[in-house]
């Protein structure tokens, strides 16, 4: 796998798939927010035959309440989000699309979905160049997404990997990017999935 | 904790139980719009869909039952699934129009589910498949024109003559051992990894004395009996509350019935992040006595569940819910609401082939008078390519003939300007303008000239070759001779429009030729053995040249042509750029397309689509309208095997030596030089009145009319603008509604700049661009009409547009109907009637129209200026002593009703073939300014073609219907009845007397109208003497839709 386009901050479609299942792996025995489900690997083949290398990271059916966020919910409130984490080919590079609907299934707007966000989330999006949202064909469903722009993104990722020894990096890289995004769309990224290189941990079914 | 106090508390006491939430994804109401527009059309039959039903996941929500895109697959081709999608069987009812929703009878529908699930226990199909247990219920009106969807989800829960009552319940964790716990939670986990189990939501809990804990499926209960084993009866719960789901209900029901278990002990499984949590779970016990009578043939249980609905209250009136699918996906949104009235022809009449319309390259050779309405038509059949050829520029004169035009224009190329007018109404379309003369026949061409025009034959070489159709709009003869050769050549659909002063020709080309099989070499043989037949073996049809005897030389200059094109009346290019488009669509449909015979009218087609005629020639003035059927001459100077297989031989020299050398093609040909004006080849069979070109038109009588237009849409627009082609300078509109997306490509005069303004207004601007002098009112007011009863409080409103709508009619000299329901027309026609003012109004069909001038009021019987006394002396003759023309009403026997919010979604949006509108508003207008011209005005009494006798004026019939697919025009007579609802003395005699009173009563009852005029007492002498009157309604009723 190769490290040397991670250094330039993008990434390889080997090396997403890689990640990506590693960070499915771990997020099951971290401790994540009750409201948070699952990581899972959509396999999808355009040719209609569905490879392990073709696919998208999915987190669906995050759950959010509008307004206090700790008040015990009724059902018929809540907000649910999918989020999924797409490999641009053009870019090199993750992409999160993502969209939100009612419990009812009316699909949120883009300023329901701000009146979701924490704050700092608000404020992130406001400051930082790479991370606006705008909404995109999802290319896997004939459907605009929202998505956040991947033009900034293997600049950003050049200085969070640095530090980074090599051979961790291309595992590395998901989580780090998500620490940033997550916090752009209101995601709680726990910071053990991070810290994946202080912990000792090996694949395996538990 | 809450949750704790809840489960603890221990009387025996009525179950309660969770509701089920229901998250309906926007995904599958788009699924379901897509699925109704393009396959279900009018069909409203139950579907059957899939839902997706899962434990409670997290600890502080209730799971959501799930409706989502893959809801809508057929049940035999989804095996869409997983742990926390469990597939529950339901059924969807989808209404075709709002009152149909609202009157749909709930309680009855849900028992009629009840009763499928009460069938399924008694049978022991539950036992193969435990989900219906859960069977659900959506109803829905599915809003295509609005993107909105209107529903509420039902989970029917039998109710029986005996209740369930609850004796205890508690937390899993206070129950249960702690060995317990921890072995059905590992069973739980092996249940939920296994793919076959782990969809199942019922299911039994064996706990043996040695505390090991097995899940079974309900089939194996027979296994789960004795050996001291506790049996608890499992289900997966969504809730997250102290008390089970709604699930339960059911499934006790069945233990109950089934196994005839009165105490159930059961077990309300719940998750937290994948995984079971035995803390949350619920274990209880419920008594339910058996009830009486259920297991009888015919019985129907009572049944609860719809969403908002609880248990022992009395059910009130629900909320539908709304779901708006605009927010799905803008961008693809306005191209699929521009298609949306081609696929609903697809409801009712024929499936539109849109990919290939989407598909065709069009080339319009003009982008004048005919270029300007087929470009229009084209796009609204869903054309997305064209091609538009032209030399000349946009001049002032022009612009109320040219409909995409306006004042900015002027002086522009007209194949630049084009291009942004198409585009504003179809983003998608894609228009290329060419700026090019077409090489024409002309002789007398300079040798410095000749390569620029060789240049140009190749490019129009090149440009047919890459198109799949080419329209002839350029309006001069010599012009059509090379086009006409190289679509022969290259065996491409040819369209040819023609028009006269008043007449019209309209005509496909034939196909190329094939050629004989004889072992040459095909590429030889393209040249030297061309059949007289085409590639399919059958005659070709003739092209343009082909029935004329001569080669014109330069009718530029004898001014046959080009004397007749500049003066034609107006309405007939509308007429005539109609029925071309019509011709193009019905031959893209035609499984021979180029190759397919010639229909003559009048014969029989098994072809749904109707007749697809070789030409078809029509008079405006004499509304006439026939079909010829010739075949391709071997003596023809375009398409003639002599000329192709020349010019394949010779290619652009035999073409310049053709245009310059103005005798080399009649030699190549041998016909003999016989000079004949261009007119008489239009005119073959439709013989031009040797007045026509000099017919009187009064513009001054033209410019004062005021003229009142009821309705700026389709119609509207067009009759607007044909108007003002006519002369017509005072016009008041009156619409209520506002433009939208849809409207873009059929109602001629707006553009996507108009969105959302109403069109009383919008189409003011559009005038004046236009015709600066127009002096033009819009206003925006809803028309009251019978059958939609006003509410107290509307009353007022309803009231004062009845006064205006008054003061508008008398203010105006003609009015105009052309709105869409029949319903509208009621009001303007008794008042017209009343005032004695021209009343004309055009309907349309889906393929067939109807254009009438109604006929003029009563005069009375004593002339007595006194209005009361004149009430009651009404005579049956007009004030000319006169037999009184009927009015649109009166061939009803019925008075005129709602007739849209019971229909289905292709009835309410008026759909029509594209074209039809064009040509029902240039006979509309034309009728007009014969009627204006005509001595005794509205009192003209009807004529009938080919039987009266004409005035200079040509033909002043009462009424025209024409069908599309029949290639039929009528003219029709029909005299005012006595029993008309509108127009009858009955009637009018009664406004007189009680003015607005009388209107407000017929709105809120129209049947009022019936007792008034006799037609209830009709109807029963009718009925009894079982005359057939039906026909003649459904005829009616079809002309207006």
């Amino acid at each position: 796998m190769g490290g040397s386009s991670i250094g330039e901050g993008t990434l390889s479609l080997g090396d997403f798939v890689a990640s990506a299942k590693a960070l499915i792996e771990k997020w099951k025995v971290i401790d994540v927010e009750d409201s948070l489900p699952d990581w899972q690997w959509k396999p999808c083949g355009k040719t209609g035959v569905p490879s392990e290398e073709e696919g998208y990271l999915a987190l669906e059916g995050v759950y959010r309440n509008p307004g206090g966020r700790h008040a015990q919910s009724s059902s018929e409130s809540v907000h649910i989000y999918d989020y999924h984490v797409v490999y641009s080919f053009s870019y090199k590079v993750p992409v999160l699309y993502f969209q939100g609907h009612q419990a009812g299934g009316q699909l949120l707007t883009l300023d329901e979905i701000k009146e979701d966000l924490p704050s700092h989330s608000l404020k992130l999006l406001g400051e930082s160049k790479w991370t606006f949202i705008t909404r995109e064909e999802h290319p896997h469903f004939s459907r605009p997404w929202f998505t956040l722009h991947p033009c900034g993104t293997s600049d950003c990722m050049k200085l969070l990997l640095e530090g980074v020894e090599n051979k961790d990096q291309h595992v590395q890289y998901l989580p780090a990017w998500l620490s940033v995004v997550g916090q752009a769309v209101g995601l709680k990224i726990p910071l053990e999935l991070y810290e994946m290189h202080h912990v000792s941990w090996k694949p395996g079914n538990n | 904790m809450a949750a704790r106090a809840e489960a603890a508390a221990a009387a025996p006491r009525p179950l309660q139980a969770a509701a089920i939430g229901v998250c309906a994804e926007t995904g599958f109401w788009d699924a379901l719009r897509r699925l109704k527009l393009d396959v279900l059309g009018t069909d409203d039959s139950p579907i059957p869909i899939t839902g997706y039903y899962t434990p409670r996941q997290y600890e502080k929500i209730a799971s959501l039952f799930r409706i989502c895109p893959e809801s809508i697959l057929p049940p035999s081709a989804n095996s869409f699934g997983d742990r926390n999608n469990c597939p529950v069987p339901g059924t969807l009812l989808n209404t075709n129009n709002m009152r149909g929703f609202q009157n749909l009878d709930r309680a009855l529908l849900l028992k009629a589910e009840a009763k499928k699930i009460l069938h399924d226990i008694k049978s022991g199909k539950v036992e193969e498949n435990p989900a219906l247990l859960l069977r659900f219920l959506v109803i829905s009106f599915a809003d295509l024109k609005n993107w909105k969807v209107y529903y509420n989800v039902a989970f029917p829960s039998l109710i029986f003559d005996s209740k369930i009552t609850l004796l205890s319940l508690k937390l899993a964790s206070q129950v249960l051992k702690q060995e317990e716990a921890t072995s059905l939670s590992n069973a739980f986990t092996e249940w939920r990894k296994s793919s076959e189990t782990t969809v199942v939501p019922f299911f039994l809990i064996n706990i043996s004395p040695d505390s090991s804990a097995t899940i079974r499926q309900l089939k194996d209960w027979k296994a789960c009996q004795g050996n001291g084993q506790k049996l608890l009866f499992g289900f997966y719960d969504h809730g997250n509350r102290g008390f089970p789901g709604w699930a339960l209900r059911n499934y006790i029901a069945f233990v109950s019935l089934r196994w005839k278990i009165e105490k159930v002990h059961f077990f309300c499984y719940r998750e937290k992040r994948g995984r079971p949590d035995i803390q949350q779970s619920l274990v209880g016990e419920a008594s339910f006595p058996a009830p009486h009578g259920w297991d009888e043939r015919d019985y129907v249980p009572e049944a609860i569940g719809w969403e908002g609905e609880t248990a022992g209250k009395e059910s009130k009136e629900m909320k539908p819910k709304e779901i708006d699918l605009s927010s799905i996906n803008p961008a693809s949104q306005d191209e699929e609401k521009q298609l949306m009235h081609l696929k609903l022809m697809g409801w009712r009449h024929f499936p539109v082939n849109l990919d290939k319309l989407a598909g065709v390259r069009c080339l319009l050779l003009g982008a004048g008078t005919l270029g300007c309405e087929v470009a229009r038509l084209l796009m609204t059949w869903g054309v997305r390519k064209l091609t538009v050829v032209d030399d000349g520029c946009v001049s002032m004169s022009d612009l109320v003939k040219q409909s995409l035009y306006t004042d900015k224009d002027c002086g522009v190329p007209r194949v630049t300007a084009i291009v942004p007018h198409l585009k504003e109404r179809c983003s998608a379309v894609e228009v290329e303008g060419i700026q090019m003369g077409i090489p024409k026949l002309e002789y007398n061409i300079s040798a410095s000239k000749i390569s620029s025009i060789t240049d140009d034959c190749k490019r129009l070489q090149t440009l047919v070759d890459s198109n799949d159709v080419v329209f002839l709009l350029n309006e001069t003869w010599e012009g059509m001779w090379l086009p006409t050769l190289l679509c022969a050549d290259k065996n491409k659909i040819a369209i040819t429009v023609l028009l006269g002063y008043d007449n019209y020709l309209v005509m496909r080309h034939g196909a190329g030729p094939g050629t004989k099989s004889g072992g040459m070499d095909e590429g030889i043989a393209q040249i030297e053995n061309l059949s007289t037949q085409d590639a399919l073996g059958r005659q070709r049809l003739g092209c343009c040249f082909c029935s004329d005897t001569t080669s014109l030389v330069n009718s530029d200059h004898n001014g046959a042509l080009d004397q007749q094109s500049a003066v034609i009346l107006p309405g007939l290019t509308s007429v005539a750029s109609g029925k071309a488009v019509e011709l193009f669509a019905r031959m893209l449909h035609h499984p021979d397309e180029i190759h397919a015979p010639g229909d003559i009218a009048g014969t029989d087609t098994e072809h749904q689509l109707g007749l697809l005629p070789h030409q078809m020639q029509g008079s405006l003035s004499k509304c006439v309208l026939s079909t010829v059927l010739c075949n391709s001459s071997s003596n023809c100077i375009a398409c003639s095997n002599a000329v192709l297989s020349e010019y394949r031989r010779r290619g652009f020299d035999f073409v310049t030596q053709a245009i310059t050398c103005p005798t080399y093609l009649k030699d190549l040909t041998g016909i003999s030089d016989l000079k004949k004006p261009f007119a008489s080849k239009i005119s073959a069979s439709i013989p031009v009145s040797k007045t026509s070109a000099s017919i009187p038109v009064n513009l001054e009588k033209l410019s004062s009319a005021r003229c009142l237009l009821l309705g700026a849409g389709t119609l509207g627009c067009d009759v607007a603008r044909i108007l003002m082609d006519c002369g017509v300078r005072k016009l008041t509109v009156v619409d209520s509604g506002r433009v939208v997306v849809s409207n873009l490509a059929r109602q001629s005069l707006y553009t996507s700049d108009d969105r959302d303004s109403p069109k009383a207004s919008a189409i003011l601007g559009r005038l004046r661009e236009r015709c600066p002098s127009v002096d033009a009112k819009g206003i925006k007011m809803e028309i009251p009409m019978p059958g939609h009863p006003v509410s107290p409080n509307e009353a007022v409103s309803v009231l004062e547009d009845c006064k205006r709508l008054q003061e508008l009619v008398s203010s105006h000299d003609a009015v105009f109907l052309l709105t869409d329901t029949r319903e509208s027309r009621w009001l303007p026609t008794l008042l017209c009637a009343n005032e004695n003012k021209i009343a004309i109004t055009a309907a349309l069909g889906y393929d067939s129209y109807l254009v009438m001038r109604h006929g003029a009021g009563p005069g009375t019987n004593c002339g007595s200026p006194d209005v009361v006394a004149a009430a009651d002396t009404l005579s049956a003759e007009d004030v000319l002593g006169r037999q009184r023309l009927g009015c649109y009403f009166c061939n009803d026997v019925v008075a005129p009703v709602d007739s849209v919010s019971n229909r289905t979604l292709d009835q309410q949006c008026t759909v029509t073939r594209p074209g039809l509108a064009s040509i029902t508003s240039g006979c509309a207008a034309d009728l007009f300014t014969r009627m204006l011209h005509h001595p005794d005005g509205i009192h003209a009494p009807g004529e009938i073609a080919g039987t009266s006798s004409e005035g200079p004026l040509g033909l002043l019939p009462h009424q025209i219907r024409g069908s599309l697919s029949q290639y039929n025009l009528l003219t029709l007579l029909g005299y005012s009845s006595s029993n008309c609802t509108a127009c009858s003395n009955a009637v009018l005699s009664e406004y007189r007397r009680r003015g607005m009173d009388f209107v407000m009563q017929v709105i809120n009852e129209p049947t009022y109208l019936e007792d008034l005029t006799g037609l209830t007492d009709l109807m029963k002498s009718a009925a009894y003497s079982q005359v057939e009157w039906i026909d003649e309604v459904d005829d009616d009723d079809e002309m207006d839709i």
